[in-house]
């Protein structure tokens, strides 16, 4: 094992992903027909999604804007003139026998993705290209059954096929790329990344070599449906051909798949017929022409990018870098916390959120738009604590409340009266029986047990139902402590 | 019989209009005419129920004074048109049991127009061939043969069951498409009026698709007027045909004027082939005479690559085809051969579905588009057509038509060519050229060769100069004097 | 150029079209004789000429992202050979 793990430390291994990802539109690429999700098999299918004689393609504008918009969003080159190809090949969900998509002139050429790593540094992977195609249909295939079952719903909604550079060198690179890409998708709206529900899926190549050697043959891992896969896969996937380049073994370029019950990849058992797809322009459509005007329309209406809202994070709210990457990677979460902290306290809006709030939301299982939790009623929440009316402690509870009954934090506070105790008087009361009741720790703290002081806090709490201010408790527990 | 032979679409509207017949009369006597005149194999389907229940109607609006503009015309389609309840098959057996639940654009205006289909037409499979002979369902034959011949002739191709048709009175007028000369060559063959439009001007919606960038439909007539009618309510933009042009469609019946006056010709020395029958160039040079008659100007002209059209074409169309016919494959329609694997299931239906001539140009077309062959052929036929394109380009810059012979020869007998794909692909020789350009063209009956076979002039435009080529159609059709004498040899 | 009966076999799987040996022989004849023909192309000189896919100069038209289409479940399936429970159907796929 030790050997083993020492030659990994001799091995670079190289990575490059081809993620597929559904374009949000309403219909299809090239047809009239809704794209929702789910749907009862073949009810979502025109005669052009299953290819009947005499059937045309006519494309979707809006699909093109959205390619253009993630485009700008990857920083990327969009190509004033783009064509779409042909991609012959048969297969049960490939309706026409090719599938439209764009080979040579693709809409979108080079761009970047910018990753935080953990240890603070930035890797910049490059984007190749980003083409338009359309999606297959679904085959399901029962294992008590000599058939094969064809759904066609899927077959026409439009796909951005978005091709890295094989810029990444760990699994961990693979899926914080994936993140950031999904993140980039999800604040353009160009692609929900639902990869559970297939909208996001990544073909993932994979080589090693010795560092300073040439680079290896490479693997494809085709259509992997989550990050963790991507990463399993990978992991797998790297160690397998290091195993087989020790052994002496060459490592064949082929198509595999991943088995996420073993965690493994195995060749595809259906070969690729040699891969000629007989690539040629598509008759039925022209080149794509785009005018400069309206991509810088589309340039215009772009949303802020994490990246930019990161950083004004930081200087805007004095956030860490590290908050603000959390709270902007989720484009609900940063919106929700932009609303929270209207003329409010950043760090502490920031912790509450990224804190309390999301720990209920895991624990609950439920999402930032359909908690019982508004930025408004959590933003309530943030001014009792501010305003002292409440202590931080007490908030966690009345949250759990607000999430329970939907009920504002006032009314909670009201009545469970959990108002916080800032009344001088009444803290020095309670102060005065807890130092009569420990006459004797009192003793060995003022000999220099100071640590002892926290016990004190601790129980003035604990009598208090944990309402009193603890700033006061504080200062009146060292007044009274320090005296003599 | 007295109704309809020789019956034209204009004369026939004059005679429903002005109630010397009824729709219903004529759509009945259609009926018994292609009954009668089995022999000829015209039509692949019928559709006569549907045809009278339309008439009917027809002769209701007819009365009520709301007719259209093709009210209670019987013409027939060229099968592959969709068509919305009735059977569509490419003259294939891979298509020999589908039934469109839609129907195509133009079959749809004419619809809308009034017009009552009477069936559908043979053709080659999947409008592949120049003579008909390699439909599923068997030729058709053309009504034109010589005198005492025993043989059965070809009606050229591949709309030859349309052209059929029209020339032995089984329709008004017919709609077939033109990928290589596929309405004007069958139109040259059997003494009729048949017109390519430019590429864009009709809608390829619904039609089966051979050659994407190369198909166009086009009508099939008795005569360039009709040509006028048929044409203007087949055309159009239609969004939902990306390569359709949005183009103000004239009143082509209009144009029709019947004077060539001042008018360019360009006679392209490069059609003068030593392939072309004496008889053709004889005819050739006669229309010459009468253009300069007519008080036209003749221009003569080169088309350089004009001998690099045909074998570019034998490169592209079959590429586009290749792919256009992988949906074949029996899952979602048409003929289906159970194999033990999905290989095996589209390896055995697309080999039984397909007849030879398919075949060969799928294997063709998957040939110059595979790897290592791509540049070679197909980028190369791609470049050839831009030359060819050019030299168009070029030559309209001088003049307002090209005037050529529709084929280098008249029909011939059924099987002379078939076992021979170069002699037959020659047939489109002269007809290729315009579609490779997307040009339009028509071709007219201009005479008869020695054996007293119809013979054609074609007349190639500019682009969407359709009104130009009618008209100058309109000027040859009253000097050549085209004699349909032939004799009515298959009625039984 | 002539092909041998190799690449027929292989554009033939590629095209999936079933021949029998007799057709393929035919096939590798006829195509070996059409492609000789189409070799006179070479005699042109394309060095600088563009390729061209097709005539219309136009832009591309690009349609709304309206749902135009409705279900229909019944008149996909209507024409298909084998169907189930609304799929169609095929030998059994492997991955």
């Amino acid at each position: 094992m030790t050997s083993k793990a020492n030659n990994n430390l001799n091995w670079e291994i190289i990575i490059g992903l081809e993620v597929h990802a559904q374009v949000v539109s309403n219909s299809k690429l090239f047809s009239g027909m809704s794209t929702t999700y789910g749907g009862e098999p073949n009810t979502q299918v025109s005669y052009i999604d299953a290819a009947f004689p005499g059937m045309l393609p006519v494309i979707n504008k809006f699909c093109i804007e959205q390619a253009v918009r993630t485009g700008l969003g990857l920083k990327a080159k969009i190509n004033m003139e783009s064509v779409f190809d042909r991609k012959n090949y048969f297969y049960a969900d490939l309706p026409a026998g090719y599938q439209i998509s764009q080979f040579e002139n693709p809409i979108v050429g080079k761009g970047q993705v910018i990753l935080d790593m953990p240890d603070g540094t930035i890797r910049e992977i490059g984007i190749t290209r980003l083409h338009l195609e359309q999606d297959a249909g679904k085959s399901i295939h029962d294992s008590n059954s000599a058939n094969s079952y064809v759904d066609l719903n899927r077959a026409g909604i439009a796909l951005m096929e978005i091709v890295s550079e094989p810029d990444m060198r760990s699994s961990e690179e693979a899926g914080l790329f994936l993140k950031k890409l999904r993140t980039i998708l999800r604040y353009l709206g160009t692609c929900d990344g639902n990869m559970e529900q297939g909208s996001m899926r990544a073909d993932v190549n994979v080589s090693v070599r010795r560092y300073g050697e040439e680079l290896g043959t490479r693997c494809e891992i085709k259509n992997v449906n989550s990050i963790r896969f991507v990463q399993q896969a990978i992991e797998y996937e790297s160690k397998r051909q290091i195993k087989e380049i020790e052994l002496g073994n060459k490592i064949v370029q082929e198509t595999r798949l991943f088995d996420p019950k073993n965690f493994e990849t195995r060749p595809m058992r259906s070969k690729e017929e040699s891969h000629d797809y007989r690539y040629f322009p598509d008759p039925d459509l022209l080149p794509l022409k785009l005018s400069q005007t309206w991509i810088d329309q589309i340039s215009k209406s772009l949303p802020e990018l994490p990246d930019d809202r990161k950083q004004r994070f930081c200087s805007e709210y004095g956030l860490s870098i590290y908050d603000s990457g959390l709270l902007v990677d989720d484009k609900e979460t940063a919106d929700f916390f932009e609303e929270v902290v209207l003329k409010r306290d950043p760090k502490l809006v920031a912790n509450i959120v990224l804190g309390d709030f999301y720990g209920f939301l895991n624990k609950l299982g439920q999402n930032i738009n359909n908690s019982r939790v508004s930025s408004k009623s959590l933003g309530e929440l943030i001014d009792l604590i501010s305003n002292k009316i409440i202590s931080g402690r007490i908030s966690k509870e009345v949250l759990e409340i607000m999430f329970q009954t939907g009920q504002s934090p006032k009314e909670i506070v009201e009545e469970k009266g959990l108002k916080q105790i800032s009344n001088i008087d009444e803290i020095e009361k309670i102060v005065d029986t807890i130092l009569d009741e420990n006459i004797e720790k009192v003793n060995e703290f003022k000999n220099g047990k100071e640590k002892l002081f926290g016990f004190f806090v601790g129980q003035v709490m604990k009598k208090t139902e944990g309402k009193a201010n603890p700033q006061l408790v504080n200062e009146i527990l060292t007044k009274k402590l320090n005296k003599n | 019989m007295s109704l309809i032979k020789g019956l034209t679409i204009s004369q026939a509207r004059k005679g429903l209009l002005e109630k010397k017949f009824s729709a219903k009369e004529l759509v009945e006597s259609f009926v018994i005419e292609i009954k009668n005149s089995k022999k000829l194999n015209s039509y692949i389907s019928f559709n006569f129920d549907s045809a009278i229940e339309k008439a009917k109607e027809s002769d209701e609006k007819i009365a009520k004074g709301n007719a259209r503009p093709l009210e209670g015309i019987p013409i027939a389609i060229k099968d592959l048109f969709c068509t919305k309840g009735i059977r569509t098959t490419a003259a294939s057996n891979m298509l020999n049991n589908f039934i469109p639940p839609y129907e195509s654009t133009v079959t749809q205006k004419l619809l809308n127009s009034g017009s009552i289909f009477l069936g559908k037409t043979n053709l080659d499979e999947f409008a592949m061939g120049s003579s008909n002979e390699t439909s599923f369902f068997g030729p058709s034959i053309n009504p034109w043969k010589p005198s005492n011949e025993k043989l059965d002739y070809v009606p050229g191709g591949s709309s030859g069951g349309s052209a059929v048709a029209v020339s032995a009175n089984l329709c008004l007028g017919a709609v077939g498409t033109d990928t290589g000369g596929s309405i004007r060559q069958p139109a040259s063959f059997c003494g009729i009026v048949g017109l390519k439009p430019t590429y864009g001007r009709c809608s390829r919606w619904g039609i089966v698709a051979f050659a994407s960038s190369l198909d166009q439909a086009g009508p099939m007539t008795r005569n360039v007027e009709d040509a006028a009618l048929l044409l203007y309510n087949m055309v159009g933009y239609d969004p939902k045909d990306s390569t359709s042009v949005n183009k103000e469609v004239p009143n082509f019946k209009d144009s029709i004027r019947r004077n060539i006056k001042n008018l360019k010709f360009g006679i392209p020395r490069e059609y003068n082939l030593d392939e072309s029958s004496p008889d053709v160039k004889n005819l050739w040079e006669k229309g010459i005479n009468w253009i300069k008659q007519g008080g036209g100007e003749i221009v003569d002209i080169s088309l350089p690559h004009t001998k690099y059209a045909l074998p570019s074409y034998y490169i592209i169309a079959p590429a586009e085809a290749s792919s256009n016919l992988s949906r074949y494959d029996g899952v979602r329609y048409g003929h289906r051969v159970e194999g033990g694997s999905l290989e095996e299931l589209y390896q055995n239906t697309r080999g039984d579905g397909f007849g030879n001539e398919v075949k060969r140009r799928i294997l063709i077309g998957t040939y110059v588009l595979s790897a290592g062959y791509y540049d070679a052929y197909y980028i190369k036929a791609q470049k050839i057509r831009s030359l060819i394109y050019n030299d168009f380009e070029n030559v309209f810059k001088d003049v307002d038509v090209i005037f050529t012979p529709t084929t280098p020869n008249s029909a011939f007998p059924i099987n002379a060519k078939i076992d021979d794909p170069i002699s037959m692909y020659m047939n489109d020789l002269l007809t290729v050229p315009a579609n490779m350009a997307g040009l339009p063209a028509i071709s007219i009956p201009s005479g008869k060769d020695n054996k007293g076979l119809p013979l054609g002039f074609q007349f190639i435009g500019k682009p969407f100069d359709e009104s130009g080529l009618l008209n100058i159609a309109s000027y040859f059709e009253e000097v050549c004097e085209f004699e349909d004498d032939k004799e009515e040899w298959w009625k039984q | 150029m002539a092909i041998d009966r190799k690449t027929v076999e292989k554009i033939s799987s590629l095209a999936k079209i079933k021949l029998n040996d007799t057709e393929a022989d035919e096939i590798t004849n006829e195509l070996s004789n059409i492609l000789e023909w189409i070799d006179q192309l070479n005699k042109v000189d394309t060095k600088n000429t563009p390729p061209m896919t097709g005539v219309i100069k136009s832009n591309l038209y690009q349609r709304d992202d309206l749902i135009t289409e409705d279900k229909k479940l019944d008149e996909i399936l209507i024409n298909s050979p084998e169907t189930t429970e609304g799929f169609f159907v095929v030998p059994r796929v492997v991955d």
